[in-house]
């Protein structure tokens, strides 16, 4: 797995889209709630985080599961989760350092972002630019090439 | 950390020869892949700047706080920021984290690197020819730079 | 290297079969097990008797799961005994030679030795079979001894059932061992509100009837019942490990180092069985939990085909959603932390409460009730032993609370975001 989806915090104005975009291309309802990237508000400080699963190597949900049903995908590298047998238990929600395992409401499961098969659904959408689908080490040159070049005044 | 040595680079000397970039994953991964290098050259080569970006070992390191692990630490005594790679959950967030742009990602081992001054003997040094980097404490090279200025004002 | 064999089919034993696999398609493995069923989660099992999760759904391997990873299987066998020297696993009918050995034999569940608890109609609530057995008796009046977690979920799905539940504690509230009593309050009024009795402070002296369980006795007398569930605590498997030579520790599972080895040369050991280091305090501990068990057969695998990884330690994690609302306790309680500069930051809302237990401006331990997002951060913070203070300076910060993004959601809990004076 090489490109990764990317959140820039600075950028998010907490507008939703993102939750939205997920929520219809996963689940067909207009409903945040459903979403597998939430955007947690803090307004009165202006912080808009939205959190979406990272795709651990080693993935403290895949030890916290009660049920063995958190995979790591041998080709593409994903996180992904056998919604079948999940009972809903939550543990891999308070063992997720990111917050990003979700839970439906509707179903009764947990989820985790899958990449859209390699087109994220709130990338598309994202107004600002806060998100981006792109690979890390892209994104790492051009910070290294940006922050130097603010030195060289150039 | 005054008294401990770190990789000073002197831009004005570099050629970007990727030298260091090299060595460095040779050591480290033990191929020649410069993605896989701890130190990385920026080439500006329309400015004809070549700036090569290595750990800063921040007293404060981003890439620390940001770890869900604890997997990098800032050792107090050394001064040194490391990442445990047997902790490493290969979340990626320190890569993205780091301001520099200095920490990677190793996809084939699922772990994150960085710089750690290869046990005190930094192989990028060793292996530059032009003088760009050197490793000495921070006092010796900033002593070394006020001498140079000094020496501009009193030889005008 | 030769064969490694491996005694127990629960979460670390697979954990380490998986482990092994992953990096060493090549080497012989050999599961051994006293049950006959593949492997299921035992954490599931309160959802089985509610009848929430059906029979097969509990199952985390097939029969066929153990072909497909070339894990050779013992299953309906018992251990008689180590040969520590000739490197041997005795039993009944055959001597298996290991190169390397991993005891992950688990825990059973104990029934405290009061006159009548060898009457039909006592249960425990360990695997399948107790479960199956549980349901079979057909439970109308049902009095569950401990609230431990077990104890507490079991409550919950007898009454869910239709039964009537009551609930026996010792200590003064229930789930003593991962809440405090204002928590434990709130939740034992969840389970109150539903029917369930609870009686805490009380030991169970007698259970009465003369062919099957009738009644249960108290220090105020008798309750009628048809139905008791001993969930009053768990043992370690240790006896054969004992037997051959191996050092068992104060609290009675195996003693083992960070790379879960004992002290006698090529066994591991993990899982329930083993005294692990709590990696809040670093004392000795017995873990008993899911993910702990996980996370050591991943390293006793591991470390058992040469690759050096450390156990991190243990760290007490309970989820459990009771009636729709989900409680968290997670790490070390007030009555750990006696004796402790105990500091403890506590709020709520109308149906929320949660509070944090800090202890030399690091949470040692945190418990809430009908929160759900945010506590992740708060486990791995935990974990990561990042002081109060630090969390402050990042998050009055507007740049570092932004790189550091993951962070934010501790906002969730305005005591440990804000200063307080």
């Amino acid at each position: 797995m090489n490109k990764q989806l990317l959140v820039d915090c600075e950028l998010c104005n907490g507008c939703g889209l993102c939750e939205l975009a997920c929520a219809v291309s996963k689940t067909g309802q207009y409903q945040p709630f459903r979403s597998r990237i939430r955007v947690w508000r803090q307004e009165a400080k202006g912080m808009f985080i939205p959190a979406v699963c990272v795709h651990c190597v080693e993935p403290p949900c895949q030890v916290a599961c009660l049920m063995n049903v958190v995979d790591k995908h041998p080709v593409t590298g994903l996180t992904t989760r056998r919604v079948e047998g999940c009972i809903g238990c939550r543990a891999c929600q308070v063992a997720c350092p990111f917050d990003a395992a979700c839970y439906d409401e509707v179903d009764e499961v947990v989820v985790n972002c899958d990449h859209c098969g390699g087109n994220p659904e709130c990338v598309k959408y994202c107004p600002t630019g806060a998100l981006q689908y792109g690979e890390l080490e892209v994104t790492t040159g051009s910070r290294r090439r940006s922050e130097f070049s603010k030195w060289l005044g150039g | 950390m005054l008294d401990s040595q770190l990789v000073v680079v002197d831009y004005r000397k570099c050629v970007g020869c990727g030298s260091c970039e090299m060595i460095c994953s040779l050591v480290h991964e033990g191929i020649c892949a410069p993605s896989l290098s701890r130190i990385r050259v920026v080439r500006y080569e329309r400015l004809g700047w070549n700036v090569p970006v290595t750990c800063a070992m921040c007293e404060k390191p981003v890439c620390a706080s940001v770890c869900p692990v604890g997997a990098v630490v800032r050792n107090r005594e050394t001064g040194l920021v490391l990442i445990e790679a047997g902790r490493c959950i290969g979340c990626r967030q320190c890569v993205q984290a780091c301001p520099f742009g200095h920490a990677g990602f190793n996809p084939v081992q699922g772990v994150a690197f960085k710089c750690d001054l290869c046990e005190g003997d930094p192989q990028c040094v060793k292996f530059c020819w032009t003088g760009a980097l050197s490793f000495v404490p921070l006092e010796t090279a900033v002593g070394v730079r006020r001498r140079e200025s000094a020496q501009k004002i009193i030889s005008e | 290297m030769g064969r490694i064999v491996i005694i127990g089919n629960g979460a670390a034993g697979n954990c380490a079969a998986t482990a092994i696999r992953k990096h060493r398609p090549d080497l012989e493995l050999l599961m051994i097990s006293h049950e006959s069923l593949p492997a299921y989660s035992a954490c599931a099992l309160p959802d089985f008797l509610a009848g929430w999760v059906e029979r097969n759904r509990l199952f985390i391997r097939e029969e066929r799961d153990y072909a497909r990873l070339a894990i050779d299987t013992r299953f309906g066998q018992e251990v008689v005994a180590l040969d520590t020297a000739g490197r041997k696993v005795v039993l009944e009918r055959e001597r298996i030679p290991y190169d390397r050995l991993i005891l992950a034999t688990g825990s059973r569940a104990i029934i405290p030795p009061v006159e009548g608890s060898h009457l039909p109609g006592n249960f425990v609530v360990k695997s399948v079979l107790d479960a199956e057995a549980i349901l079979r008796h057909g439970p109308n009046n049902v009095v569950v001894v401990g609230s431990g977690n077990i104890g507490v979920e079991v409550a919950e799905a007898l009454q869910v059932r239709g039964c009537r539940v009551t609930l026996i504690e010792m200590m003064e509230h229930i789930l003593p061992r991962a809440f405090d009593a204002e928590p434990a309050g709130r939740i034992a009024g969840l389970l109150a509100r539903q029917g369930i009795e609870i009686l805490t402070g009380q030991k169970v002296l007698k259970v009465g009837g003369a062919e099957k369980v009738a009644s249960v006795y108290t220090e105020d007398g008798e309750m009628p019942c048809d139905t008791v569930v001993w969930a009053a605590g768990v043992k370690q498997n240790v006896e054969i490990a004992r037997a051959a030579g191996i050092n068992i520790g104060r609290l009675g599972g195996i003693m083992v180092n960070s790379f879960m080895e004992t002290n006698i040369d090529r066994i591991y050991a993990c899982g329930d069985c083993i005294e692990s280091t709590d990696i809040l305090t670093g004392r000795q501990t017995l873990s008993l939990l899911w993910p702990n068990a996980k996370r050591q057969g991943e390293v006793a695998g591991l470390n058992c085909i040469g690759r050096q990884v450390k156990y991190e330690g243990s760290l007490n994690v309970v989820v459990e959603e009771l009636y729709g609302t989900i409680v968290v306790a997670i790490g070390l309680t007030s009555r750990d932390l006696a004796g402790e500069n105990l500091g403890v930051l506590e709020e709520e809302g109308e149906d929320w409460y949660y509070r944090a237990l800090v202890v030399d401006d690091r949470i040692m331990g945190f418990q809430s009730v009908g929160i759900t997002s945010g506590i992740g951060v708060v486990t791995a913070l935990m974990k990561k032993r990042t002081p109060v203070s630090e969390i402050r300076r990042i998050m009055a910060d507007p740049v570092l609370a932004r790189k550091v993004w993951w962070w934010g959601r501790i906002g969730h809990f305005g005591v440990l975001e804000n200063q307080v004076d």
